[in-house]
Formats: C-alpha cells, structure tokens, sequence
C-alpha cells in the first residue's frame, strides 16, 4: 500500500516538474513568480505524502492537520501568485505572450483561468434560490412525512432509549450485596463485606446522579464508604461530543475525588480542576458528583449541611456573549463596514476560539428533548441556544447565522482572501436545497432515534476552535476550509444543518402567523 | 477560454461539494454503527 503511494507521488511530482519545466520556458522573466509557485506545489505534495503516511499509521487527526497546515497553505500562496500574474499581465508578460502567438491563447492561459471570478450575472445568480423547478406532487407531501418520520423517531427515542444504570451498577460490583433504598435519585446500600443486607451496621452507598452537560445528562455512579469519603466515581451514560468525554477520561478527571468528604463543597475552580477544553463536561461530572454527595451526608450520614451553595457562573466571558448578542440586533455593526469586520473578529475569537460554543444541531436537537443546563452554570448555552430560538419565534429573524456565528466569520475571511467566487454546476445546485435538508433529516433522526445529540451533529466547528474531532470528522475539516477559500459561504450555503434547522424554524413561524391570521 | 476558465472552476467546486458529501454521510453512518 505505502509503494502504491510512494509511485503515485513521486508521478504526481514528476507531472508538476514538466508541467513547470514547460512554464519555464516561455515565462522565464517572472523572479517573484517562480518561488512562490515552487513553494506552494511542494507544500500541497508534501501534506499528500504527510496525510497518506497518518491515515495508514491509524492517525486521522495527524492527516488532517497535516493537510490543513501544509496543503492549505500551499493552495493560498499558489493561488496569491496566479492572481498576481493575472492581475498585472503585461508587466509579467505572461498574458502578453500568449495574445501575441497568433491570436490564439496557449494551454497555460488556459489553466490559469481555473482563478478568473465568475461574471456577475452568475454571482448574483448563486444567490438566488437554488430549487427554481415548482416540486410535483409526489415531492409536496416529502416534508410531511419528513416531519411525520422525526416525531416518530423523537417519541420513539425518548421512551425507548431509558439505559439500565441499575443493571450497570450491579454488574460492577458482582458477588457483593445491594439493596435498592431509593428511587430518584437511584440509591444502593451496599452491605459490608461478608455480612447480609438490612443489618444494622451502617454500610456504604452508591448514588446514581446525573448532572446536565452540552449534549444532555453526565449520569455518574458514586460509591461512597463508610467513613462518608468517596471510594469510587463510575463514569455510567454521557450524552456529550465523544473527543470531550476522552479528554474528561484522559486527564483522570474523576480520580481527584477519590478521599473527599461527602461534605466538600465540589465547587470547578475552587476545589475541583476544570479540564482544559472540556469545561461544560467537566462542570456536569462534577454537578452530579456534588449531588450524590450531598444526598448521602443529610440522608444517610445525617451530617450537617456545611457546604458552600454553587456560585452563578458569571463573569467576563458571559459578559463578553451578551454584549455579543446585544450587537446582534444593531444593523450599524453587524452590517455596515468597518464595524462589520470587527464583529466579525469578535465572534471568530471570543465565540469560537476562546469559548468553542458555536451552535450545532445537536444543541438545537438537545434543547427539543429537554436537555437543558443550568442557568446558573451554563449562561453562555442560555444566551447562545435559548436566545436564538427565542428571537426567531418572537421577532421572527435569525441573529446567529451571518452575524453571531463564528464558523461564517472563517469561512468569509477564507474567501476573501481567495477573492475567489467559483460554483458548482446548475445540475450540482438544483439538487443542493434538497440535499442539504436531507443531511438535515439525516442529522435529526439519528440525534432521536439515539438520544444522543453528539451523534449526528456533523458539523466541524468543535475541530476548528479546539482541535477536537473523531474519525472521517478530521477529513471534513480541511474539505470545508478549502471549499470556502474558493466557494462563498460554501458550508452556511450547502451543508450547515444547525443553519438550516434555524431557517426551518422561521418558516415554521411565518406558517403558523399566517394560518392563525387567516383564520381570523 | 473564458468558458473553459469557468468550467474548470466549476469542476473544481463539483469535486469539492462531492467530496465533502461523502465526508458528512461518512461520518453519519460511522454514528450509526457506533450507537446502534
């Protein structure tokens, strides 16, 4: 396999040394040209041969890196230098040349034509809806059953997928005796060895607790000893985004509770380490920690409420998110230049890179089964998702999308760069409306049917803020970031499943406005 | 040569669009294998 991929790059390489011994030829006058062309073709050949040797190796997330880092680069500064020579033909005398022989431009032209703009009719066109055929009949009733198959899949989901924590706890803890002494929250008591249930001797517990996370419930299992100290945190069901959840489990996160007393205030920050990049994860382990503790000391150890009550969670950083959102309804700064760019850093830095809480459909898809955080603890989640959805259904416009959201910031910066407006063909985007729906439907019955919002949540932002992904995630990134270098607004446009569940979500509005209005 | 300078960026955005595509139900069904 790795000699297939050697052969294949090094005639890869071969092609390029022609392709550039052929330009040298005739273009030999252009200094600045050369390097940078040079540079940036040995960039892309090197992320080929650095992706292809991590995707064998079983390292996704090296393949992309490697692609993003290089590759990318190689494709910018190639693109800089063809622009360059477009832009000033004479003076490079590339297009001079080729007008001159004959009349007739040569192939070399001709390629470099692949970075011409698009003529603005085609421009103004891309912009227009993307479905212009009237539906047939058969494709009118397609959204009804649509929705019909999601509130089937959301029923379904919500009564079927009730994990067994009793049977979990129970299978860990084989050979031992386990009395079932409550109900809500689940509470063992577990005898102490070698003696029966219901002695008198004051045994251990196991608390089962769940505490609210970004994606839905942390539930955690809390053995609690005699001597009213934690002897064992089991990590049972989390609905979160999987690259979280190991980053949780890798930093040992649940080891740090080992020996506290059940009176401890278990207060992140104070004394309990957060885990770098997994703040919300972390935050919800430890809130049902908390919880399982504070149970057991008043009802089982009858000791003292002595804790600290949990602090709001307010600070700069939710400072920063509502003064974001605030601006979100002035068209002064989310629309008009030069405050539109400096919006746009904003987001770009404080929403995604600093905070990593861009939308996704999973916290939409969360919010519709009730996995709600808590106020005091997740305000950022409050403002973001809950604000959003609020501000569609009651002033009826959507102030994430092109404005808060910081993936559209990278995408836009990306092709201006470029200042590229390429497209795909009309056969393409006839089908692009109903395709990005269907990956929305997709999205949403696999979250339903699961009750896992992290499980159809396809979006890359997670990857682009905090490097966190898993599996073919890692080959998304890179596709998305090249896609909106030369395509504009090519993932709010074709795929982005949070934005078009927003959109849904208007229509839905304007609809019921409407029918109620008529009814009148 | 302008068509072909068009048709050559529309190539490059088809393969783009596709590949990402692929991507997006890729991971989709490594979801599904995963969860169900």
């Amino acid at each position: 396999m790795m000699d297939l991929c050697w052969t294949i790059l090094g005639g890869l390489t071969g092609i390029i040394a022609i392709f550039l011994w052929k330009l040298s030829k005739k273009y030999q006058k252009d200094l600045l040209f050369w390097p940078g062309l040079i540079h940036g073709l040995v960039l892309m050949l090197f992320s080929i041969a650095w992706a292809t040797g991590a995707v064998l190796e079983g390292v996704p997330r090296s393949a992309s890196m490697g692609l993003l880092l290089f590759g990318f680069s190689g494709i910018i500064i190639t693109t800089i230098c063809f622009k360059n020579i477009l832009s000033n033909p004479i003076e490079n005398g590339l297009l001079k040349d080729c007008v001159l022989k004959d009349g007739v431009q040569n192939k070399e032209t001709k390629k470099t034509q692949i970075f011409e703009r698009l003529p603005e009719t085609e421009i103004n066109a891309s912009k227009k809806p993307i479905l212009d055929k009237k539906p047939s009949l058969l494709f009118k009733f397609v959204p009804y059953i649509a929705y019909a198959s999601l509130l089937g899949a959301y029923i379904l989901g919500m009564t079927q997928n009730i994990a067994d924590y009793e049977s979990m706890v129970m299978e860990k803890y084989k050979g031992r005796v386990l009395t079932k002494i409550k109900d809500d929250p689940i509470v063992f008591e577990l005898a102490p060895n070698g003696s029966e249930a219901n002695s008198s001797e004051i045994g251990e517990y196991i608390v089962i607790s769940k505490g609210q996370g970004y994606g839905g419930p942390f539930v955690i299992g809390v053995h609690i000893g005699e001597d009213a100290k934690i002897r064992r945190v089991m990590l049972l069901d989390n609905r979160e985004t999987p690259a979280f959840v190991k980053k949780v489990e890798n930093a040992k996160f649940p080891e740090q509770f080992m020996g506290k007393n059940v009176v401890d205030d278990f207060i992140p920050g104070e004394d309990i380490d957060i885990v770098s990049g997994a703040t919300i994860s972390t935050r919800a382990a430890t809130q049902a920690i908390r919880e399982a503790a504070h149970i057991s000391a008043t009802n089982y150890f009858k000791l003292k409420q002595s804790w600290k009550k949990e602090p709001w969670v307010f600070g700069l950083e939710e400072i920063l998110v509502l003064v974001l959102f605030g601006l979100a309804f002035v068209k002064q700064v989310y629309a008009k230049k030069p405050w539109k760019y400096v919006y746009m850093a904003a987001t770009i830095g404080i929403v995604g890179f600093y905070l990593n809480s861009a939308i996704s459909i999973g916290s939409l898809a969360g919010l519709a089964m009730g996995f709600i955080p808590d106020f005091k603890t997740h305000m950022i989640w409050w403002v973001l998702v809950v604000g959003t959805v609020l501000t569609i259904f009651i002033k009826g416009s959507n102030v994430y999308c092109y404005r808060i959201c910081p993936f559209y910031g990278i995408g836009f910066v990306l092709n201006k760069i470029s200042g590229q407006k390429f497209s795909p063909s009309k056969g393409v985007l006839n089908y692009a409306k109903p395709v990005s729906n269907f990956l929305l439907w997709l999205a949403l019955m696999i979250i339903f049917l699961s009750s896992h919002p992290a499980a159809g949540a396809f979006e890359p932002f997670a990857m682009v803020f905090s490097l966190n992904g898993d599996g073919v995630h890692w080959f998304l990134l890179p596709l998305v970031l090249v896609g909106s270098f030369f395509i504009s607004l090519f993932w709010c446009r074709f795929f982005c499943p949070c934005g078009h569940g927003l959109s849904t979500l208007l229509k839905f509005r304007k609809k019921t406005i409407t029918l109620i209005q008529r009814n009148k | 040569m302008e068509n072909q300078g068009n048709s050559l960026n529309k190539i490059v955005s088809n393969i783009l669009y596709g590949v990402s595509l692929l991507c997006i139900l890729g991971f989709l069904v490594q979801s599904v294998i995963s969860f169900f």
